[in-house]
């Protein structure tokens, strides 16, 4: 019983870490919230889905075809999230953060409202495909799902490119100085604004196959599934300390654990999943007001 | 040094303003030409439902807006009138207003006016937690969900009439918002917004689940209408020869009840609270060393602006007769604060960026689905367009 919940706890805490990563980042590096960032969440999955009605016909190994699908999602979603920063962020740089906020809260709308308009059938939900056929092994006592094994997979490896992009490349010192100091890296000579246009791109791309975990996990996206993810993935960037790369990644897991177990245990814990979640995130916040994982308090 | 540069600003334009030369009947006539053409547009945009008219009305505004802002440039010496004329725009507004139930065609535009201005009351009431005391709250929403159900179920379960659950509400709200105040108290910025936002969703829920009080997802119904010494306001107000549809006894209150919030938000950011808010909002440091209890200060903040919020969702349950918890979406909270940036932080352009963010979805209903997709586009090109210049408060 609690391995199976601890596996739903992971793959749920992988869709939160991936999208809560994008928050952390543009917040560390333009001390912004960028709503916005639930719509690629919610268009990656749908461009995915897109790829896959093109390619069924074609015959090729599921696993390849999956691959396609993520691939193209990302870079679609990668450069929808480029084109929101060229649209709505840089010309916001010097405003205050609540007028950023509005603006991508009007960004949302029209993401959200265009997949409602122009996607086929977009106001109904859409049946996700699974490339395993509901098809499952045992281990001990647990039912593992081969999508959740591929799910938690496909998570760590981007977790890991992440990481490697972050610590080994020359855009990830960029990234590390642009968030420690933008004016001093500028002087250092630095393309801040290159940086962050291609730090808006890792971010929808995680994004964007976040959202892909989720549909193929529960098997169906809808136009409106952007908002709630925003709100969690927020949360688990907050949890780990906003601008904190690997706090926002240990948040999202905290998170999908926390909900996890208590819709698992509590009585009527599934009513109130959130409540829980948000009672004990305030409490937190309470005692730790930079965030739970923030080393210091900025 | 910035507050000296602003005092500074001020007096000069009020010199600028007594040079302007203009006799005071050619500035009173002006601002009264400018009302009454304002008030034509706006009741000519009412009214208009067919798409082709809206699209030509919408380009017509914008020709019109055009036009005014070189006309503007051109001849300072009108605007310099109009400020002039300020009092008297506000009392001639008021009166358009009062007028507007009487040029209306049809009673469901009045329940849009009337829905804006609850929409303008809580707008109202974010502005005192944000706009005065610079307070991020990302969770207004709970505090209407909680006046709405207040109200709701003192009337019908314990049978108090309204006028008794609208203070009710107003208080439930304000006692409520100090849970949230509590912890807000040590959390700043981003991390106010999320506990905020945490404790809207927590409320939304709570009021989901707790089926034996509130009914669940089942909501509650059969709330009366307010009964004003035997009138019932589910009758058509007669007035004279003309008969109003009874819409407009709802428009009528919330009216009422805006204006006496606009007095009373404009008397509180005059007043030692509302500057002791100011000085918080510009400098938690300076102002605790100056000796002022930062903390009742925050409580306060958060109690007068939910008891706005508690007054409106009261008004509004009153009003529609039903509430469901899918009425309130948390997505509001964002809207409401749109509201308040668009508005620019001031009570009158707090009401008329709320009037028009309820009045435009609704007139975009004849787009069907595309109404959201328009909305979200203006709300960006607005953003764009007066985003650097709008005043940076402490959020």
């Amino acid at each position: 019983m609690l391995s199976q919940q601890l596996v739903n706890a992971i793959v749920l805490g992988s869709m939160y870490a991936l999208i809560a990563v994008g928050f952390t980042l543009y917040f560390g590096m333009l001390n912004l919230i960028n709503l916005a960032h639930g719509a690629i969440y919610m268009i990656g999955p749908f461009v995915a889905l897109s790829v896959y009605k093109l390619g069924v016909g074609l015959d090729l190994p599921p696993l390849m075809l999956v691959m396609l699908m993520a691939a193209v999602a990302v870079v679609v979603s990668g450069a929808i999230g480029v084109g929101v920063e060229r649209v709505a962020v840089k010309p916001l740089r010097r405003a205050p953060p609540i007028v950023f906020l509005i603006t991508s809260v009007a960004v949302y709308l029209v993401l959200e409202e265009a997949v409602l308009i122009f996607y086929p059938d977009g106001a109904n939900p859409q049946v996700f495909p699974d490339p395993f056929k509901l098809q499952s092994f045992t281990l001990g006592s647990t039912v593992i799902g081969y999508v959740q094994v591929f799910l938690i997979a496909v998570a760590l490896v981007a977790i890991v490119s992440l990481h490697f992009v972050i610590t080994r490349t020359e855009l990830g010192r960029a990234i590390r100085a642009v968030t420690a100091d933008a004016t001093g890296a500028q002087m250092m000579g630095i393309d801040v604004d290159r940086t962050v246009s291609r730090t808006f791109f890792i971010g929808s791309g995680l994004a964007a196959i976040g959202g892909i975990l989720e549909g193929m996990n529960f098997g169906s996206i809808m136009f409106n599934m952007g908002f709630i993810a925003a709100i969690k993935g927020f949360t688990a960037a907050v949890i780990g300390g906003l601008g904190n790369v690997y706090g926002a990644l240990a948040g999202g897991y905290i998170l999908g654990l926390i909900e996890v177990l208590t819709s698992g245990y509590l009585p009527q814990g599934t009513a109130y999943k959130n409540v829980i979640t948000f009672g004990l995130l305030i409490l937190c916040l309470v005692f730790r007001p930079t965030g739970i994982l923030s080393r210091s308090t900025r | 040094m910035n507050d000296m540069s602003g005092v500074q600003g001020q007096a000069r334009t009020f010199t600028a303003n007594d040079d302007a030369d203009i006799p005071r009947y050619v500035s009173v006539v002006a601002a009264a030409v400018f009302l009454v053409v304002l008030f034509a547009i706006a009741i000519i945009g009412l009214r208009i439902t067919q798409t082709a008219l809206i699209l030509s009305y919408a380009a017509g505004l914008v020709v019109l807006g055009i036009g005014w802002y070189f006309l503007v440039k051109r001849f300072p010496v009108i605007s310099q009138a109009l400020m002039r004329e300020r009092t008297l725009l506000t009392a001639g507004t008021l009166a358009c207003a009062i007028a507007y139930p009487f040029f209306a065609t049809d009673p469901y535009q009045i329940h849009v006016m009337a829905l804006g201005g609850i929409f303008a009351l809580m707008g109202l009431g974010l502005n005192v937690t944000i706009g005065f005391a610079g307070l991020a709250d990302f969770g207004y929403i709970a505090y209407y969900a909680i006046g709405a159900y207040a109200s709701a179920l003192f009337n019908v379960k314990l049978g108090l009439p309204f006028w008794l659950c609208l203070p009710l509400a107003g208080l439930v709200a304000a006692c409520l918002s100090l849970l949230v105040a509590f912890p807000a108290l040590r959390v700043k910025g981003h991390y106010l917004a999320l506990v905020t936002l945490g404790f809207s969703f927590i409320v939304i829920q709570m009021i989901t689940n707790l089926e034996k009080i509130t009914g669940g997802t089942q909501g509650v119904f059969g709330i009366r209408a307010p009964n004003l010494f035997g009138y019932e306001f589910h009758t058509p107000l007669k007035l004279g020869t003309v008969t109003l549809p009874y819409q407009a006894n709802f428009y009528y209150l919330v009216l009422l009840m805006l204006v006496l919030s606009a007095i009373v938000c404009s008397r509180l950011g005059r007043s030692r609270w509302g500057r002791v808010w100011a000085a918080m909002r510009n400098d938690e440091v300076a102002t605790e060393a100056a000796g002022i209890n930062l903390m009742k200060l925050k409580l306060l903040a958060f109690g007068t602006g939910a008891s706005f919020g508690g007054i409106a969702g009261s008004l509004y349950a009153h009003m529609i007769g039903y509430i469901d918890p899918t009425t309130f979406r948390f997505i509001e909270s964002i809207f409401l604060l749109a509201v308040v940036a668009v508005g620019n932080w001031r009570i009158t352009g707090v009401i008329a960026a709320a009037v028009l963010f309820t009045v435009l979805p609704e007139k975009l209903r004849v787009f069907n689905e595309w109404r959201l997709f328009i909305f979200g586009f203006i709300l960006l090109g607005v953003m764009l367009a007066r985003g650097r210049r709008m005043i940076s408060s402490r959020y």
